[in-house]
């Protein structure tokens, strides 16, 4: 059993001053203000959250120091359409950002495949530590990967196939949602490895990730979503500041980021942390993502800062990186700090978003991890 | 005249002054600088309970090069068609138009060096210039500011895909030593009378022979920097500089004792290839405690530009350099490091007036810059 005295935690929703956590590795079995417990295993910190969780993240499958071969196992580009693929069977326990990643308080991570095909795959839940895929793994497969950018049309117009256009890639997601659907009717089914991928997703039992960053593909995702009642997500969202109505409308949780990248693609041009800021302010369920490798997750808490300096309070820049990314992942124990929940937590010797602050340590499934 | 009071002064050189004024000349320069009052007919700006810090320096980006948010017809950092490009000059390919300039000063970035990518061995002229103007002549506050090259995985791979020399380290060596070699010939040549044929690459190498410009090398690992400066340094005689570094912490007595001074960085990043894995926080402190004249480098459009002072808090709480020490390797370090040292990088009086004006330590990831000054103007308010 381990006991934490913190002058703040974050429970998920909201900050409570001076408050006492106490776990095992099985679950958190206190929170509260009041509890005379001892143990050895006391640790004092000025701040406590939830584990965070990077919701889209490429970690392990593009490796670092490792090149452009040997580390990359991203994107099988050699169909635009590869939903029988899974992001558990790329992933290297050993590539050397998980340690770092976990160093930066995420426990958790959303892994899937890239954007260079438009349905690049299954995603897995992971934990950022752990000998083995096996002993890593919350949740695989998980969601499926939808991709309306211009990335799948920049990968397969050399290759002078489908898709060149943006008609291209809704015509290839579409087709291969209807063919799912059309499996899943049949009483005989002769057994196809990639419907039976995309069945569960058409089923609306298993979200669809879409990866969309200017505001027309944010809408045909979304029109996509209603014509076959898919259960979705939009990540990356870039200029979905300028599709509030829609998102609204119809409940669509947004996956922003990475807060801090270069816009070195015009469909980066709008980056701003003010839209983050705009969809929380406006009340759309909002994570944040640190799109490793492409910003390391070691500094997702970094990112939290730029938001708050929009203005966005702690609690609710808090939410984006645990309860908010928790919820969309449909992962009910996780992201929050509250009797009952899994016992991934970071204890912090400030505010976590703040560049001067040190995490001082990590655990996860009640193991002291740092 | 402008006349900031009360503020928090971090001059840099001269230590932190709280309470301070600063006196703003028509000339663009620092008049005075004082704990006590001020009396001037001048714009007062109240800074009580503010920070005052210099305009901050990036000595080695791509600023303007790379304006990405344009498309692939923006890219315009490495004529890859010959691994020996000395000719290049980077004021014809920057865009003032990049909105990344507003970013800069945005987070109190007043002035950039800029220039070619790391896809040639020798890759052209780079040059010193302001985040703010319509035109690149507005914007040039010295040009050529250095000459660039590179080391390591970077051109081996851009002509490795184009079977063509240089495939290995020893083919980039090969190219630099030649360049500079032939460099020499025509720099000695020019000063007889059988003058040699005008060459535009060999022009743009002549101020690095006669010392006026350093080569400004791109080198990640130690035997890459070591490379760059048994060549540069040892054969050739020649001023240089080493970008990133990442690997120079092994070697930092050695560049201690050749005094080469390394532009450190980008450090917010994920290591891409194999020639960066020993990229880390603690480098720049290292390098500095060895006695190597250190700065940090965003490396935009790598790390967006406007994050240099976020990425000199890392450096200073968890690479070990200190608040103090950070601060200096994006102001006074990168002026020496350019040579700018006795007009900027530092609030003393006589010294352009470049500075900005936070409420927070803009080594916070909330912190954003008030007011910002460049040659005793206004140039971006929030």
């Amino acid at each position: 059993m381990y006991k934490i005295i913190a002058e703040k935690i974050f429970d998920g929703t909201k900050i409570i001053e001076n408050a006492i956590i106490l776990f095992d590795e099985s679950s958190i079995k206190y929170v509260g203000k009041d509890n005379k417990e001892k143990t050895k295993n006391t640790f004092k910190a000025k701040f406590a959250t939830p584990g965070f969780i990077d919701i889209s993240s490429g970690i392990g499958l593009k490796e670092e120091s490792l090149g452009r071969i040997e580390g990359n196992d991203l994107n099988e580009e050699a169909n635009p359409i590869t939903p029988e693929l899974l992001a558990l069977d790329g992933i290297n326990p050993y590539d050397e950002s998980f340690p770092k990643t976990v160093k930066g308080g995420v426990t958790a991570s959303f892994v899937l495949p890239g954007l260079s095909n438009n349905i690049g795959g299954r995603g897995a839940i992971i934990h950022n530590s752990g000998d083995t895929i096996k002993d890593m793994t919350i949740k695989s497969p998980f969601g499926m990967r939808f991709s309306i950018n211009s990335i799948p049309k920049s990968i397969y117009i050399p290759q002078k196939k489908m898709p060149m256009t943006r008609m291209g890639s809704a015509y290839l997601i579409r087709e291969a949602l209807y063919k799912a659907k059309e499996y899943g009717g049949k009483k005989k089914k002769q057994f196809s490895m990639q419907e039976e991928s995309l069945l569960p997703v058409v089923e609306g039992k298993q979200k669809a990730f879409f990866a969309a960053l200017r505001a027309d593909d944010i809408a045909t995702s979304i029109r996509i979503t209603k014509e076959f009642n898919l259960n979705a997500v939009i990540t990356f969202a870039i200029e979905s500041d300028l599709m509030l109505d829609i998102i609204k409308e119809n409940k669509i949780p947004v996956a922003f980021g990475p807060v801090i990248l270069s816009r070195f693609a015009r469909e980066l041009k709008h980056l701003s942390p003010k839209v983050p800021a705009t969809l929380i302010e406006n009340g759309i369920e909002t994570a944040i993502i640190s799109g490793h490798p492409l910003y390391p997750a070691e500094f997702l808490r970094i990112q939290l800062g730029l938001i708050i300096a929009e203005g966005i309070s702690a609690e609710k820049a808090l939410a984006t990186v645990t309860s908010a990314p928790a919820k969309m992942l449909g992962m009910k124990k996780y992201g929050i700090l509250k009797k009952g929940a899994m016992s991934d937590l970071v204890l912090f010797d400030g505010d976590p978003w703040e560049t001067k602050t040190a995490i001082k340590n990590v655990f996860i499934n009640g193991k002291l991890i740092q | 005249m402008i006349l900031i009071e009360k503020g928090t002064i971090f001059t840099v050189t001269k230590g932190i002054i709280k309470n301070g004024n600063i006196l703003i000349g028509d000339n663009g320069r620092i008049k005075k600088i004082s704990k006590d009052k001020i009396d001037a007919k001048a714009k007062k700006i109240n800074a009580k309970g503010k920070l005052v810090f210099p305009g901050f320096i990036d000595a080695h980006t791509h600023l303007g090069l790379y304006a990405l948010e344009g498309g692939e017809e923006s890219m315009d950092g490495n004529e890859m068609t010959n691994p020996s490009t000395p000719g290049m000059r980077a004021i014809d390919a920057i865009n003032p138009d990049d909105p990344a300039f507003k970013d800069a000063l945005s987070a109190g970035i007043t002035m950039i060096f800029t220039g070619p990518g790391s896809g040639n061995v020798i890759g052209g002229q780079s040059v010193i210039i302001r985040t703010f103007g319509k035109t690149i002549e507005e914007m040039i506050i010295k040009n050529p500011a250095g000459v660039k090259c590179a080391f390591g995985e970077n051109p081996k791979r851009v002509y490795t895909e184009k079977h063509q020399l240089p495939t290995t380290r020893m083919g980039t060596a090969k190219v630099f030593r030649e360049t500079l070699a032939k460099a020499k010939e025509y720099a000695e040549k020019k000063n007889t009378k059988k003058k040699p044929p005008f060459s535009l690459d060999m022009e743009a190498l002549l101020p690095v022979m006669q010392h006026k410009l350093p080569l400004r090398i791109h080198s990640h690992r130690a035997d890459d920097i070591l490379t760059a400066v048994r060549i540069a340094k040892h054969e050739f005689g020649l001023d240089l500089v080493i970008e990133h570094g990442t690997d120079a912490t092994r070697i930092r007595e050695v560049l201690a004792k050749e005094k080469v001074p390394v532009v450190a960085g980008p450090l917010l990043d994920t290591s891409p290839k194999a020639e960066t894995s020993s990229s880390s926080f603690s480098t720049p402190a290292l390098l500095d405690k060895a006695g190597v004249l250190t700065a940090l480098m965003t490396d935009h459009p790598v790390i967006p530009i406007q994050c240099l002072p976020l990425q000199a808090g890392l450096v200073a709480y968890h690479g070990g350099a200190g608040e103090e020490n950070a601060l200096k390797m994006i102001t006074i370090n990168p002026a020496r490091i350019l040579k700018i040292d006795k007009e900027y990088g530092s609030l003393e009086e006589g010294k352009v007036a470049d500075l900005s004006i936070y409420s927070k330590h803009p080594f916070s990831s909330t912190a954003k810059a008030e007011l910002v000054i460049a040659n005793g103007n206004i140039v971006y308010e929030r």
